[in-house]
């Protein structure tokens, strides 16, 4: 007969294992949640910033507010459906009357584009075309004495926004 | 008979486990509250924005008019932005005055509820006429703190005082 003594060397249970790696799984499954969750907000708060939505909106915005803030408050013409808006500017200092046009519409609604075609009265020639923004899904201008607004609302299918925009003819 | 000695081993007492346990709890009580009020800024000043950019539009509007007292924001924007009349049993709309600060020498126009990106908001028109042919306008847009909810956390109106809404206002002058 073999007369060897058993030793007990210090080491971990198969439930002191089973337990330990029970709580690192809840602990770490927190943490990701948390971090997940953390990744998310931080996503969605930075397109409700930066989006092109968002960025599109400002842009457009100052854009009408820049051409109609310059207009002459004397005339301006108005589509019945409110689909677009031309109104009449100096073209420098030293113009006596309104000699350019500035003429904001929407093609193509929904998923369009809002456009600014400026150009010379009299005889009348277009001078340029640019778009200010896509994704319009819908756009709609209105006019209160020599005020003139837009309403226009932006939707690139993961976002939407509406953006108002109110400015004073100022010029004779 | 075998006499077995109790070997104390290595391990984490209870003073430990309970100490680690805190300090992780209060770690991740601040990452909780952090993430709660940066949440809670962000729609806060996507209110305000939203706000001034309603106060900026009725503002120019009502100018473009020459602050008429016919002008109805109704009949102008209701369409696009959902502005409408409530009844004046509504509890903002009674109190809007006092949550606005109206000053009382000023008319009041009209108060209205708008439904925008972020929330519901509050405008009240009011205008004052000068002497010299002048009519101040003043608009004045309040918004619950609490972003589209009118309701307090107890379930209750939230009881409109300035307290519990915050102001936007802008004044305006404009000749007749």
């Amino acid at each position: 007969m073999n007369g060897k003594k058993l030793t007990t060397k210090p080491a971990f249970t198969i439930i002191e294992l089973m337990i330990a790696t029970v709580l690192a799984i809840v602990a770490l499954l927190g943490i990701s949640i948390m971090l997940a969750d953390s990744q998310r907000g931080w996503n969605r708060m930075y397109s409700k910033i930066y989006s092109d939505v968002v960025t599109d909106s400002y842009v457009a915005r100052k854009a009408f507010d820049a051409v109609i803030r310059k207009a002459s408050k004397e005339k301006y013409l108005l589509d019945n459906a409110g689909n677009w808006i031309e109104v009449y500017y100096y073209a420098d200092a030293n113009s006596t009357v309104a000699d350019r046009y500035a003429r904001f519409f929407c093609d193509g609604e929904p998923d369009g584009t809002l456009n600014v075609e400026h150009g010379r009265l009299n005889p009348r020639q277009t001078l340029t075309i640019s778009t200010i923004c896509g994704n319009v899904s819908s756009c709609d201008f209105k006019a209160a004495g020599s005020s003139a607004q837009m309403v226009l609302t932006l939707d690139d299918g993961s976002q939407t926004a509406t953006v108002t925009s109110s400015a004073v003819m100022h010029n004779q | 008979m075998t006499r077995k000695r109790l070997k104390s081993t290595g391990g984490f007492t209870l003073v430990e486990v309970m100490a680690a346990t805190v300090i992780l709890s209060i770690a991740v009580i601040g990452a909780s509250g952090y993430r709660y009020h940066a949440a809670l800024d962000a729609r806060k000043a996507a209110m305000h924005s939203e706000a001034a950019r309603v106060t900026l539009l009725l503002c120019e509007s009502w100018r473009g008019v020459k602050g008429s007292e016919t002008y109805n924001p109704i009949t102008h924007l209701g369409a696009n932005l959902t502005v409408t009349a409530p009844g004046e049993t509504d509890d903002v709309i009674m109190y809007l005055n006092y949550i606005a600060e109206i000053p009382q020498d000023f008319t009041v126009l009209g108060r209205y509820k708008v439904t925008t990106n972020d929330g519901l908001c509050y405008p009240i028109l009011s205008y004052k006429d000068t002497g010299a042919g002048l009519r101040v306008l003043n608009v004045a847009v309040a918004w619950p703190l609490q972003g589209q909810s009118t309701t307090g956390a107890d379930g209750y109106s939230l009881y409109p005082t300035p307290d519990n809404y915050k102001v936007f206002k802008l004044t305006t002058y404009t000749s007749n």
